[in-house]
């Protein structure tokens, strides 16, 4: 079965549930460094 | 103590989402469309502010300084650094005095065989199919495109954070707001306009109909977490983030495939945003009057709708209570009418539109080319609507 | 014999399979020039109906794409089959997006449409600069110019064309029409056109009352 590209959030914690919390150096989710990307790459499939 | 800069933006932020609330405020807001316009109206061409930053920052400093307004609609360069670094194949920079336009010709970059790869999972077919196609570098073997992969994302990064410094200097400055935080493109035009190409949809549609329905449905949980990535990586504001919805395919679509390809998607995706306290502005393009008992359906007060042709009278009667609307006002008229003429003719929307609230004063469209309004007559028209527009 | 009414149908309807099946079973028999002639008639006159169902308000641009795409392929699989003479043309219009503007999807429907009507169309593409427009002209001498565009812009680009045909002496040999979303009766009046229309069915219209 073929890697799942940027995956949910909710399946990344399941495996590290430290990480349901907020980054504390950067004040946001851990999970958005992953949203960005994935706006980014489907930003360069528009337009 | 609040400065008066802050005090004019402060009202201007309560008057317009009173407005959005359906309710009515002060006077009309105003909110202005000024795209690429700006660029030239600074004595910029649309290139150098497409790849400057500054300069397209420069051009809105000058706008709002000399045009009476409430809020802008966006700051409108696009991350030239960031295409390339990829070696982007999309734009067309034909003359000086040209706007970046849509092309059908260099649209198609899927085909139709490529449909079942698609459908199983459009994020992958997008990395591995997509990419490579549009942009050069990203064509190249590894470690080439990876590097140049991670040099757009950097370009891209950038790119938010001088445009978010650019929009805050705006506030502290003028006490001007921006309309929008973000964009997202339907399934169906996303699949149409960067995808197959536009005559080569309505070919799916005809000749690939269950194909082409099941990768619209593949494609709108994407769109929404494209939208969401956009609301929430930026912080949080007072009053809800606004999402701008170009809505391309609709008014060239018989309503039968509209009901089919289009409008279940797009209504999925205006209630997935209002669920997540994100307010929807779709621009509705060309003439929806056939589709305004569709728009009653949508959840009401939590969107805007920006609407480029239409019956004032109609709109309000038919919408007035299901959203906030805006648009109608003709380019044309601000380019090629009186001043007289385009202050006539905002009496009448004014009068159509504005009783109760609920009625933000727009352009039908964004002015983009430097003969798409003379200012005279933007700066005459609005300085009437903030005088007329008084509740 | 290959059914006329019900191939005039099929193209009104859109509908692809009738339509291909009628045209392989007329291109299968042998010496069939004359039959096929009858054949392209009926798909035009099924293509004017195209016309009248987008004019009804019961077809849309995504109806009149689809067509054109039709039509062209059947064209396509039956000029083979004609005599080089067999279709004596209606009129030649010389056709443009003007410069700055790439669209060109009403201009290849009315492209289609026009064809189907019988004129002989000489299509020069998107962002076609004024002087290749002026020198096409002087070269081909058409009946009609027709000129389109999506973007405002587009209606400087126009006018531009229509005074250079004038200060090249070939203003009066020709019939300029503009096409597109920005055109207007003021908008036609200050450009200098003949005529404008926003519905390509009744551009072809147009076109047909010029020459005929």
């Amino acid at each position: 079965m073929e890697e799942q590209l940027l995956i949910s959030w909710s399946d990344i914690v399941k495996e590290h549930p430290e990480l349901a919390d907020k980054d504390p150096a950067m004040g946001m989710n851990w999970d958005i460094g992953q949203e960005m990307i994935f706006a980014y790459v489907t930003f360069l499939a528009l337009f | 103590m609040m400065s008066e800069v802050m005090n004019l933006y402060q009202k201007r932020v309560e008057r317009i989402y009173k407005t959005i609330n359906l309710e009515q405020p002060d006077r009309v807001p105003i909110s202005s469309a000024l795209g690429t316009w700006s660029s030239y109206y600074a004595g910029y061409t649309d290139s150098e502010s497409n790849w400057d930053l500054d300069k397209c920052s420069k051009s809105l400093l000058k706008v709002v300084n000399d045009i009476p307004m409430d809020v802008l609609h966006m700051f409108y360069a696009r991350p030239g650094g960031m295409y390339q670094a990829l070696g982007s194949k999309s734009f067309h920079y034909l003359n000086d005095n040209n706007i970046v336009q849509y092309s059908d010709e260099n649209a198609e970059v899927m085909s139709a065989q490529e449909y079942p790869e698609f459908i199983k999972d459009p994020f992958r077919f997008m990395v591995e199919k997509v990419l490579p196609r549009k942009y050069s570098e990203l064509a190249k073997d590894s470690p080439a495109k990876d590097l140049a992969l991670a040099k757009g994302a950097m370009q891209f990064g950038m790119y938010g954070a001088k445009k978010g410094a650019a929009e805050a200097n705006l506030i502290t400055q003028y006490g001007i707001p921006m309309l929008f935080d973000g964009l997202a493109i339907m399934p169906l035009d996303w699949i149409a306009d960067f995808f197959r190409g536009i005559k080569g949809a309505f070919m799916d549609m005809r000749r690939r109909p269950e194909e082409l329905l099941e990768a619209a449905q593949a494609l709108t949980p994407l769109v929404i977490r494209f939208g969401l990535g956009q609301m929430f990586s930026t912080p949080p504001k007072a009053n809800p983030k606004i999402i701008l919805l170009p809505l391309h395919l609709p008014t060239m679509l018989k309503t039968t495939d509209f009901d089919k390809f289009y409008w279940p998607m797009f209504k999925t995706i205006v209630e997935a945003f209002v669920a997540n306290g994100v307010i929807p502005m779709p621009f509705y393009e060309g003439d929806w009057s056939r589709y305004y008992d569709h728009l009653q359906e949508l959840p009401a007060k939590k969107t805007l709708g920006w609407f480029e042709h239409g019956d004032p009278k109609e709109l309000k009667q038919k919408l007035g209570n299901t959203m906030c609307i805006l648009g109608l006002f003709p380019l044309t008229l601000l380019q090629y009418g009186t001043k007289e003429e385009c202050i006539t003719k905002a009496k009448e929307l004014l009068d159509d539109l504005a009783p109760g609230g609920g009625y933000i004063f727009s352009t039908d469209k964004e002015l983009l080319s430097a003969a798409d309004g003379k200012a005279e007559n933007i700066i005459a028209v609005n300085k009437f609507v903030m005088e007329y527009g008084i509740y | 014999m290959v059914d006329l009414k019900v191939l005039t149908q099929a193209m009104s309807d859109l509908d692809e399979d009738v339509l291909n099946k009628a045209i392989d079973e007329a291109l299968s028999k042998d010496d069939n020039t004359a039959e096929v002639q009858e054949v392209v008639k009926a798909c035009q006159q099924g293509m004017t109906l195209v016309g009248e169902r987008y004019d009804s308000g019961e077809y849309f641009i995504g109806d009149l794409v689809f067509a054109g795409e039709v039509l062209q392929s059947v064209m396509d699989k039956l000029k083979p089959a004609l005599s080089a003479d067999s279709s004596a043309k209606g009129g030649m219009i010389v056709l443009a997006t003007v410069f700055g503007d790439l669209h060109d999807i009403g201009k290849n429907i009315f492209r289609s449409m026009v064809e189907a009507a019988n004129f002989e169309v000489i299509d020069l593409g998107i962002n076609v600069p004024v002087s290749q427009i002026v020198d096409k002209v002087k070269e081909v001498n058409p009946d009609i110019v027709g000129l389109s565009g999506v973007l405002t812009l587009a209606l400087d680009s126009m006018k531009e064309t229509v005074d250079a045909l004038t200060e090249a002496g070939l203003r009066n040999s020709v019939k300029v029409i503009i096409g597109g979303v920005p055109v207007n009766e003021n908008v036609c009046k200050s450009i200098g056109a003949d005529a404008f229309s926003t519905n390509a069915a009744e551009g072809v219209k147009i076109c047909q009352r010029w020459v005929g």
